[in-house]
Order: C-alpha cells, then structure tokens, then sequence
C-alpha cells in the first residue's frame, strides 16, 4: 500500500485558513413528524468542524449522530437553525444550487460502500466527477488509486472485489475531488478489523498528508480512536467534544454519557 | 395467506394497474371485435326479419356445387312459377328480383350506398315489406322508387331521373316515390331502386326469370308443411325454405361476409394478448425477485410452498380479472369506436343499438383471465423455491430456474418446430392456422433466444446513448444488467414491430410485383372493371363489344370468373373464361407446358391450368377434366397447357369464355382488358372510353396501366394505414411493459439512484439516465424485430410468390419504425424518470 506524499496540493478545505470552520451547525433542530407525535432528534446544535482535522461523531442508536451529518453534508434540511458549509448557507439553497454544492464540496463513504455495480472500480472512482463534467486530473488519480492499493483492480466491477477494496475504491472516489469535507458513514460497518484498520489508517494519512477534513460518523470505539476529535451525541444533544483519546478513553466516555 | 396477499395487491396499486393494463387492451380489442360485429349481425338479422315477415315460403336457386349462391342465371322461369302456383296450399306466389346495380343519381354519380347497390321489384300485398314515405308505387316501365334513407342522403327529388346499371346497359327511371321498411328504416345503409317486375328483370339481365319466389300459404296449411310440399313438387336446383328459415339464412349470410371482420380484429386482439403476456410474465417475474425476502419471510413462518403458490396463482387470478374487466368495459366504449373507424376507412355499417351477449363476455373473461394465469405460472412457481434462509439475506440472488438451463435446447427447438411449420404452411399443406402457429413459436423462439444475444446488442446499441457520458453509460449497462429482464421487456416490442415490419415488407412487395406484372404483361393497356368494388354487378357482355367500336381501341379482352367442380377432386376449384386470341395480344404468361398459340387457339374443349394446380394434382398435357359448373351441366375439357402467371388472372382451370357464360351461367365479366391501336394515346383513348362508360356502363370504371397502379397503392395504403392502427394497439401495451419495468427496476435501484444525488448528480442527470435505459431496451426491440419481421417477409414474398416476386422492403417505412420506438422509449420514461428524480436521497442512502 502506498501512502501520501506532503507535495501534493492540499485540499481546498484547508486554503479557507485554521480561524474559519469548514462546516457548522447554528441551533440546528431537526424534528420528524408533527404535533404529538413529533419526535426531536437533534435540539439547537451548535458545531464547527474545522479544517484538517479528523472529527468523530459517536452516540447511542438514535441520540441524532447520522442525522447531523446528513444536515451537515446538506443532504438533509434541518427544522430549524443554520447550517454552513464552507462559508455558505446551505437552509437558502435550492436543491439545484444544493446538488452542485454537494458536487463540489462534498465526499461521501458510506459504510455499505454503495458503487454502483454496472461501472468498474475505474468509473465508480471517476463517478462524481464525470457527474460534474470535470476532467480527473490523470496523476492525482494514479497516486491516488495506487495510495488506495486498488491499481490492479480498476477494471473489476464491485462484485468482484472484497469489501476492503470496495470501501477503498470508495475513498478514493470520495478524496478523488479534493473535497472541501469527506463525510464517513460507518465506513468500517461492514469491515471484518484488518480490512478496518486498513481504511481508517488511509483516512488519517489523508488528514495528516493531505490535510483534508474527514467527518465519521461511528459506534466503534477503535475506529473513533483513529480521529482528532470525538463529539458524543446523546437524545439530540451533544453531551461531549474534545480530544478523541484512546479506545478504552472513548469507551469510558460513552458509559459516562448514556 | 389471503389477507396478505389483498393487502399487498392493495398497496402494489400502480404496478397491478399497469400490469391488469396489459390485458385490458387485448381484452377490449376481443371484446369490441365480437360487440361491434355481433350489433350489425343483429340489424341485420332484423332487416331480414322484416323483408320475410309475410312470406310463409321462398323457392330460390341452389348451387349444385354445394356453396351459399346459385348460378349468376336465375333458372326460375315463368314455367317454375306456374308450377308452384299449382302446388295445393299456395294461396298466392310472387317472383321476385332483388339483384346488384350501379345505381346513378341526376349528376352521373353513384348514389351513395353501404354495400353494393341494389334494384327490387315491386311485390304485390302479402309480401310487400315496405311503406311509402313520398309518392306513389312504379306503375309504368320508366318509374322508380328509392329508399327514404338514400334519397335524403343524396338530396334527391321526386321527379329526378336515376339510372340502374346491372348486367346491361343502363337504364334510365323517374323517382315517383320513397318508401322505408315496415320496422326498421332503410336496407342498412343500402341503396336499394325498386322497379316495376318486367324492368327489374331487364336490370339485372333475367327476363321471364325470377330471383325467387315468395309463396303465402292458405287457411290450415303450416309454412312448414307448405314447403315439404314445394320441394316435393320442385327440381333440384331449386331450395324451398320457410320465411322465418329465409331470414335466418339470409341474415347467416350477411354473418358470414362480416366473418372476415371479427378474424381481423380478433387476430389483432390476440396479438395484443400475446405481447400482454410478455409484459405479464416480467412484472411476475421481477416482483418474485423484489420480494423474495418477503416470500423467504413466510417460508419461515411455516407457509408451505403451496401456499405460496396459491397466493402468487391468487394474485394473477386478480390481476386478470382486473385486467379483463376493465378490457371488457373499454371493448363495449371501443365497438363505436371501431365502427368510427371503419366508416372513416370508407365502409357505413348499420347501427341499431349495441349488443352484448353473454359469449362475449364468457370469452373475453376466459382469455383474459387465461392469458393471466398462463403467463404467470413459470414465476409463481419460481417464488415457491424461495429458500426460508432469504428472509434473512439481503438481496439474495435466486438460484437459477430450471427453465434457465433447458432453455438453450428449448428455444432451439421452439425455433425449429415454428420454422417446419410456416414450412409446411406456406408450402400448402397445414393452411394459415400452420403459418400463424409457426410464427407464434418462431416468436417464442427469437424471445427465449434474446436473453443470450440481449447484452452484446445492448452494448451495440447502447453506444447511441453511452455518448451523453456516464448517465448513458451506466443506462446502457443497466439495459445489459438483467438481460433476461430486458429481453422480455424487448421481446413485447419485438412482436408488434415484426408484425409491422411483415406487413410492411409483404404488401410493398406485392404492390411491386403487380406494378411489375402491368409493365411486363400488360404494357401501356387498359384495364376496366366493375366500378363498385366488392359484389356489385359485373360488367356487361356487351361493354366488351361497344369497347371495340371506341376509335383508338384495337383489341378488347373480356375475362370472367366462376368456379367447378373436378371429378375426382375434392372441393371446387375456380375457373376463368378467357377470349383467349385477344387475350393473347395483351396478356403474357410463362408456359410450362404448350406455347402462346394454346391461348390463341383455345377452344370449347381445351382447358389451360396453373403450374401449381397441376402439380398438387399431378394434371399432365392431353389428360381430360370432368367438370360440373354451377348450373349442373357436365362437360369435358382437355388439358392443353400449364402455364404460371404471376398475376393470378388465370385461375386453376382457364377456359373459353364463351364455354364459361353458355356452361356455367355466368353472364357477366369481371375485367376487360384494352389495347390501344397503333398510333393511339392512353389519354386520348381513356377519354372516349369515359365517355362511353358515363353514359351506357356507369357500372363499370377504366383504369390507364398508371392509374391502375395508383389506385392499387391506394387500396394497399388504406388497409395497410387499417394494419398499422390495430397494430399500434400491441406497440401500446408493450409500452405499459417498458414503464412497468422500469418503474419496478428503479424501486430495486432506489439505493443507487440514491449515491447518485449524494455525490452530485442534478435532478436532470438522474431522469437522463433513467431515460436513456428504456431507449436501449426499445432500440433492441426494434432491432430484433426489424430482423424478425423482415426475414419473416422475405421468406413470405419468395416462398408464396416463387421466382417471379419483386422483392420490395420499404426502407423508409422502417427506418421511420426505429425512430418511433426509440420515442416510445423516451415516452415510456416520462413518468418513472419523473418519480426516480423526486427520488428521497436519505431514505434512499441511509444505514440501515
């Protein structure tokens, strides 16, 4: 496996400067429903995701970790409140101005790694950009498959790699763009632990070496100990932000908080 | 079991419909097909009622020959009639005339009539079924009357001169009344003069003889045993039938000539059918594999595999009973429409209030519901493998079916068995229900076949849309994803495409061959025929002289038809009468056997046969014929020469036509054939001859060889232009199987369409790429049948027209076929593209 070099640009993310967040929650709400039968999962967020930095999101089911970052990556809308991503307001987008924000600025990884099974590994990676009608830039795209491990594979189709590799083809589809934020969900959900430690140590060296912004989303002690920064959720309410600590830090933590 | 399965067919609404859809439109085809025809059978039956109510017998011609119609000479006699006159229990008898004429109003042109026109003669009380509107009754040998409905339609007026023009020249009458039937108004459309008896007579070329003769029977005497009697008293040639037994034949008759009607449209509704059941089986099929978690779920449960069959049999059973009702609701809106249709094409059929019976509606449930159930089968069985373990897998794949793997050897066989038996069709042997079910097998083949060749020409065709960059490429490869899934989707196109493509191809070749057939055989001559085409009057014997006598004209060939029966062979066979030394000058044939001097010098004893008719009976030169003509005269003709014509003027048995008029009654002609003298023009000559035609033979219409040809392409065009609107019916319903599809293909891809517009992809890029799938699936359909129907075609056009057919395919026509089944893609799409665009991206993503 190959890693990342300090020469290559960094992403863009991080040309905005340390003193500004990339993306941020003001009193964000989020209730489903209505009248009796509303339920709350997120009340007034408050939340700055700065630039370079690996941020974990933790919870128990339902205290509200996937729905902040689907407000967060704009594919959601809260109830109430702002949401910023990149300087911008994403509650005063349309969904066309939201879709291209999206294009742009945004890098997903889901944790059932969802390529698409009639393009290879090669076009699954080029996806997003072939959406956007943009032109890969041809070496960035070989260091960044060959970073990946995934060199030898881009002619396969998704059924015919292990889920390690489909989830690395999916990072490199996500980092491929030079996303302002890289979302993560469960990205290690349906990983066996080598295939895990694989994907989350290339997401730390594209923070580290690329210093580009990764936002996880986890229920996975040692897969949060890889990030900076570990928010606890807890009934739609952050409970803990700081340091993300070791496995067994963490693990105190979300005894603490539920 | 049952609730599950109601409540799931409740919630399943969309795709039930578009499903039930699919069988509706066959069903309502059928439906329409057998109301429409039954609703003028019946005001048919009622006319006939009526024209028969006073009439206790009716003695009237039979053919020895055994079919419906007599000889064309009527051998009633003024003799025969006297003869029933003296039968005990007549209380009084009429000879009656109701026979075929090119009627004429003041203007020259023919009044307008449904069916040819018609002259009658007046019938004394008892029998007389009509009463007068306007006037008075023909009392003098120049006075007429017309029906109200006729008169009216023309803007007639008492006063104005009419012409009839049966098997004579015409003959001019003042209109002195108008009458209608008793119960109903007019004849159904037709115009009918009538005359007083002895002009009636001279109309239709049977003086002193009668069409028929109406009996009344006295006090006591059963119409029943009245006619017993009759017949005991009469010749053979000669049927006796009650009145009521004369309505009912009279109105079988009528039945029968609208026989081809109800085949042409139901041939339609079941092609309709047959495509419905493509689009039937993939929705079964796709909805087994969606839900195969559920089906694993009730597996688990304890459900039986049974049980599950039942529900899935359960649910076809529902779907076609939908399906088949709504079929029959929208048949009973479509028979006036379809009635529209037809009058709009040139045809005006009596309408006296819609029929249902109780047939229709047995029988449209019956296949609808059937078709259903057939086509559902394979995937209800299929659901009962689902294992119990795949409740517990997530988009388990479902092993293999059986079919999968014998499908190689079954299509294979379905190709070869549908082959030998359009084979054994065309070669004459099984008829038209052998080429029809080789076709339906050759179909079944090429649909079995597809899902082998359905990836590499998706890849092909898909390159047409793999361009527009990664949305057409991913629709490309969605088309090539489940093969089997787009081949039947596919094949549903396929079949009504081939059909057009066949028609197409057969009925251009055919124009070509007998555009050919006028410039080789009949180069530069004219043609005149009957004016009003289909069972009006035949020309006169006497146009072909007067046609002589027209300056320019240097020979005139008159041809008639009837038909024989052959010692020794089973059926009739037809015969043509030729002047065989003009008829030689104008017409060239190819010779088997014997040369162009056999024509020239055919005389009463010789007969001339086809090549096919004398190899199916192994007829050699110099062997003689037994013949029975339809008026029950023996004679013996000699086999003198085999010929082939490629324009099926000359019939089994050619002979002279004067044996033909004297031997087999046969009065008129049907063509006569014009050659213009040597320094004569076609314009010059075609105007005296209308001239000529205008003024004594309104019943008969010239054609220059151009205009010839003209009017065939037309008459080509309007059924062609009749095809491809029925045709288009089965192009719809594969359409309802293209959104069905695709509607059920992108609830499965929902989670792909989902990372779609995560990662980026606008609105318009999702319905884009959903769109262009449906293109590719249509393209192939096209494509495949565009080569079904062409090879089908061809192999018709050579195999029935032999070496001499002109092949034709009409590019333009096809090319024209692709573009509006790549439309019919787009189309398709709209709705699906919409809905896969409005697509909630986070249920669609989100972490289970």
């Amino acid at each position: 496996m190959g890693t990342f070099t300090s020469s290559w640009p960094v992403a863009s993310g991080s040309t905005t400067g340390q003193s500004t967040p990339i993306a941020a929650a003001r009193g964000a709400r989020k209730t489903y429903g209505s009248g009796e039968a509303a339920v709350v999962a997120l009340e007034d967020i408050d939340l700055d995701i700065w630039p370079g930095r690996f941020t974990a999101i933790m919870g128990p089911s339902g205290s509200g970790k996937s729905t902040l970052m689907h407000l967060l990556a704009g594919l959601d809308r809260p109830t109430g409140g702002r949401v910023f991503l990149d300087g911008v307001d994403l509650t005063t987008l349309d969904d066309r101005r939201l879709t291209r924000l999206r294009r742009e600025k945004v890098g997903f990884i889901f944790q059932s790694f969802n390529l698409l099974p009639v393009l290879d590994a090669r076009d699954n990676v080029l996806l997003p950009l072939s959406i956007a009608h943009r032109r890969p830039d041809p070496a960035w795209f070989g260091q960044l498959v060959a970073a990946m491990g995934i060199a030898d594979r881009l002619s396969h189709r998704p059924a015919q790699l292990s889920g390690g590799q489909q989830q690395r083809v999916a990072v490199a589809r996500a980092l491929l763009g030079r996303p302002a934020v890289v979302f993560a969900d469960e990205p290690t959900g349906n990983l066996d632990s080598k295939a895990s430690a694989q994907v989350l140590g290339l997401l730390r060296q594209a923070v580290d070496e690329l210093g580009q912004t990764v936002v996880m989303v986890t229920h996975d002690a040692h897969a949060a100990s890889f990030a900076d920064r570990l928010v606890l959720l807890s009934d739609g309410h952050i409970v803990h932000d700081g340091a993300a600590g070791s496995p067994e830090e963490i693990l105190n933590l979300l005894k603490e908080a539920c | 079991m049952l609730r599950a399965m109601l409540a799931g067919f409740v919630s399943r609404r969309l795709r039930v419909a578009l499903t039930a859809s699919a069988v509706a439109l066959g069903v309502a085809l059928m439906a329409g097909a057998y109301v429409l025809t039954d609703t003028i059978n019946a005001s048919f039956a009622s006319i006939f009622a009526t024209t028969n109510s006073g009439i206790a017998a009716v003695v009237s011609p039979r053919s020895v020959l055994g079919g419906d119609n007599g000889p064309q000479l009527s051998p009633i006699t003024g003799q025969v009639l006297a003869r029933v006159r003296r039968v005990p229990g007549v209380a009084e008898a009429a000879g009656a005339i109701f026979g075929t004429a090119t009627l004429t109003g003041p203007s020259g042109r023919s009044l307008t009539t449904f069916g040819p026109g018609l002259v009658a003669s007046a019938l004394p009380a008892p029998f007389n079924a009509t009463v007068m509107v306007k006037g008075h009754r023909p009392e003098a040998p120049g006075q007429a009357d017309l029906d109200q409905m006729s008169f009216e339609r023309d803007g007639l007026h008492l006063g104005d001169v009419i012409r009839a023009a049966g098997a004579g020249t015409a003959r001019a009458y003042r209109l002195v009344g108008t009458y209608r039937l008793r119960t109903s108004g007019s004849f159904g459309g037709t115009a009918v003069a009538i005359l007083t008896l002895p002009e009636a007579q001279a109309v239709v070329g049977e003086p002193g003889r009668y069409d028929e003769v109406d009996v009344a029977a006295s006090t006591g005497v059963s119409p029943q045993a009245l006619s017993e009697r009759l017949a005991a008293a009469l010749p053979s040639d000669l049927t006796v039938r009650t009145g009521r037994q004369q309505a009912a034949s009279e109105s079988a008759n009528a039945a029968n000539q609208l026989g081809f009607l109800r085949t042409f449209l139901l041939v339609f509704a079941y092609v309709a059918l047959f495509v419905g059941a493509f689009i039937i089986l993939n929705t079964f099929s796709i909805t087994v594999a969606q839900r195969s978690r559920e089906l694993g779920l009730v597996r688990a449960m304890g459900a039986s595999r049974a049980q599950v069959l039942a529900s899935m049999v359960g649910e076809s059973l529902l779907v076609g009973l939908v399906g088949s009702a709504t079929g029959l609701g929208l048949g009973l809106l479509a028979a006036p429409a379809l009635d529209q249709l037809f009058k709009s094409l040139g045809a005006d059929l009596p309408d006296n209030g819609t029929v249902l019976q109780a047939r229709t509606v047995v029988v449209s449930l019956l296949a609808g519901v059937g078709i259903t159930l057939l086509a559902g089968l394979a995937p209800s069985l299929r659901a009962t493998r689902v294992p119990p373990v795949a409740a517990l897998r997530e988009g388990a794949p479902l092993e293999p079916t059986r079919w999968a793997r014998c499908s190689l050897p079954a299509c294979l066989a379905a190709l070869a068995g549908g082959a030998a038996l359009v084979g054994w069709g065309l070669a004459g042997r099984g008829g038209a229900g052998a080429v029809g079910g080789g076709a339906l097998a050759l179909l079944i083949g090429v649909a079995l076949l597809s899902p082998r060749f359905v990836p590499p020409l998706a890849y092909a065709l898909g390159t047409t849309v793999a361009w527009r960059g990664v949305t057409g490429k991913m629709a490309r490869e969605n088309a090539r994803r489940q093969p089997g899934r787009t081949a039947v989707t596919a094949s549903a196109l396929m079949v009504g495409l081939a059909l057009v493509t066949f028609v197409s191809i057969v009925a251009s070749s055919t124009q070509a061959t007998v555009n050919q057939v006028l410039d080789d055989d009949l180069a530069g001559n004219m043609v005149v025929e009957p004016s009003s085409s289909g069972g009006g009057p035949g020309l006169p014997a006497a146009l072909a002289p007067a046609l002589g006598r027209v300056p320019g004209v240097a020979t005139v060939a008159a041809v008639t038809f009837s038909e024989a029966k052959v010692a020794g062979l089973r059926g009739t066979q037809t015969v043509t009468g030729i002047d065989g030394a003009a008829l030689a000058r104008l017409y060239r044939v190819k010779w088997v056997v014997g040369t162009a001097s056999v024509m020239a010098h055919l005389g009463g004893g010789a007969a001339i046969v086809t090549r096919s008719f004398a190899s199916a009976h192994h007829l050699v030169a110099g062997q003689r014929l037994s013949l029975l003509t339809p008026s029950g005269r023996h004679l013996v003709a000699v086999v003198r020469g085999v010929v082939s014509d490629q324009a099926g003027l000359l019939d089994d048995i050619t002979l002279s036509r004067g044996v033909v008029e004297g031997q087999f009654s046969q009065p008129t002609d049907a063509v006569d054939f014009v050659g213009y003298a040597r320094g004569a023009t076609a314009s010059s000559v075609k105007l005296a001859v209308d001239r000529l035609l205008a003024s004594r033979f309104p019943q008969a219409q010239a054609w220059t060889a151009a205009e010839f040809k003209r009017h065939q392409a037309d008459q080509v065009g309007s059924l062609l232009a009749l095809i491809y609107v029925l045709l288009a019916l089965a192009v719809v319903v594969s359409l309802f199987g293209l959104v069905n599809t695709l509607v059920l293909s992108i609830y499965e891809r929902s989670r792909e369409l989902g990372v779609l517009r995560a990662v980026g992809a606008s609105r318009r890029q999702v319905r884009q790429l959903v769109r262009y799938e449906p293109v590719v699936t249509s393209l192939i359909g096209a494509a495949t049948g565009l080569a079904v129907g062409a090879l089908f075609g061809v192999v018709m056009v050579l195999s029935v027209g032999g070496s001499t057919a002109v092949l034709s395919v009409p590019l333009p026509t096809l090319g024209a076929m692709a573009v509006v089944a790549a439309a019919a893609g787009v189309a398709a799409a709209a709705l699906p593209a919409r809905r896969a665009s409005r697509l909630d991206i986070l249920a669609a993503v989100a972490s289970e």
